[in-house]
């Protein structure tokens, strides 16, 4: 049985299509700006429903999303946050480590796919050689995992958060500053997996590290169920 | 011309008001108000209203078909929606009264 937040979701993809190419940029806009305040995500897709269907209303009056909320999205979209219940800390901990139990599970599982043991495995039993179930996590893969979860949730932050502003998102200051972060980390990210990327951190049975990665991805769902409230 | 200013502490009031007396949905309530001569209230400016006014109890809302397009959100007033909108009113006579005094005074005398 789909919960609340799942069927809200998926009625809002319905009525989502239906919004004209015209409307159809800021209204994403609004949504993703939406997305980045703190607020449950059932309410966040309460106000994409009630959006919705005020854009649709004007549309089929000939109106324009212009016309229902005028020309100052940001501050619209402000007051809407402003007059919701915030998340309590409890939740916005709950969001965070479902998130990252989630990135956890799909890297770690890609990590396990293309890892040499696992080819190896792989290669033993087509061509019925002796298997040694074990693989090797290196300390380049953590590293990587780590700072592509880090860096995909500084990314999301600032495009969401960023999404109303109006003449570009950043002044040159800001573009600057965040070429160098982003370089900066990426370099780093090379130079240590190219030091120690090699180097392995652990040995593990490849039952095991799925079991784990598996692990993650229970508590992602869980995590998941939680946050419907 | 109202202005957005004086507009903000009032507006709560007057669609409470409007919601007291019928269900109505947000485009309804903003040609309501054009009709008594609020202009330029969009459903953008209502939007935010209405939502604090149901965080706040004092209005219940429920979608229903409507004839053309999506469903509408229909809003009820609830009895606590009601006291509010009492206590909205006694304040603006209260602040009527005293305006009204004060410029028909204009600062000549004592208001006693």
């Amino acid at each position: 049985m789909r919960s609340k937040l799942e069927e809200l979701r998926r009625l809002n993809n319905i009525l989502d299509e239906q919004i004209n190419e015209d409307n159809q940029p800021i209204f994403t806009d609004m949504i993703c700006y939406i997305r980045s305040a703190d607020i449950s995500e059932l309410n966040q897709e309460m106000v994409r429903r009630d959006l919705s269907e005020m854009i649709l209303s004007a549309q089929s009056r000939g109106d324009s999303i212009r016309d229902v909320i005028g020309e100052d999205f940001k501050g619209f979209c402000d007051e809407v946050i402003s007059n919701l219940p915030p998340k309590t800390t409890k939740e916005k901990w709950i969001d965070r480590l479902d998130i990252i139990c989630f990135c956890v599970s799909i890297l770690g599982g890609i990590n396990i796919v293309l890892s040499q043991g696992f080819l190896k495995i792989i290669s033993n039993i087509i061509s019925k050689q002796a298997i040694n179930y074990n693989i090797d996590i290196s300390v380049g893969t953590m590293i990587s995992i780590v700072v592509i979860i880090a860096l995909s949730f500084l990314i999301v932050n600032r495009i969401t958060k960023n999404a109303l502003d109006q003449g570009g998102t950043l002044n040159i200051k800001e573009k600057v500053m965040a070429a160098m972060a982003v370089g900066t980390a990426l370099t780093v990210l090379i130079i240590i997996s190219l030091k120690f990327g090699r180097q392995t951190l652990v040995s593990v049975n490849i039952f095991l590290a799925i079991a784990v990665i598996g692990g993650f991805y229970a508590a992602h769902k869980v995590l998941s169920g939680i946050k419907k409230y | 011309m109202i202005s957005s200013q004086m507009l903000k502490g009032m507006l709560e009031g007057c669609i409470l008001k409007i919601i007291s007396s019928k269900q109505t949905y947000g485009y309804e309530i903003s040609e309501e108000l054009k009709k008594y001569g609020f202009e330029k209230i969009s459903e953008g400016t209502i939007y935010p209203i209405l939502l604090r006014l149901e965080r706040n109890n004092a209005i219940t809302a429920e979608y229903r078909e409507s004839p053309n397009g999506p469903k509408r959100k229909y809003f009820s007033i609830t009895p606590l929606g009601r006291k509010e909108l009492q206590d909205f009113f006694l304040s603006w006579t209260e602040l009527y009264n005293a305006i009204n005094l004060l410029f028909e005074i204009g600062g000549r005398g004592n208001a006693q």
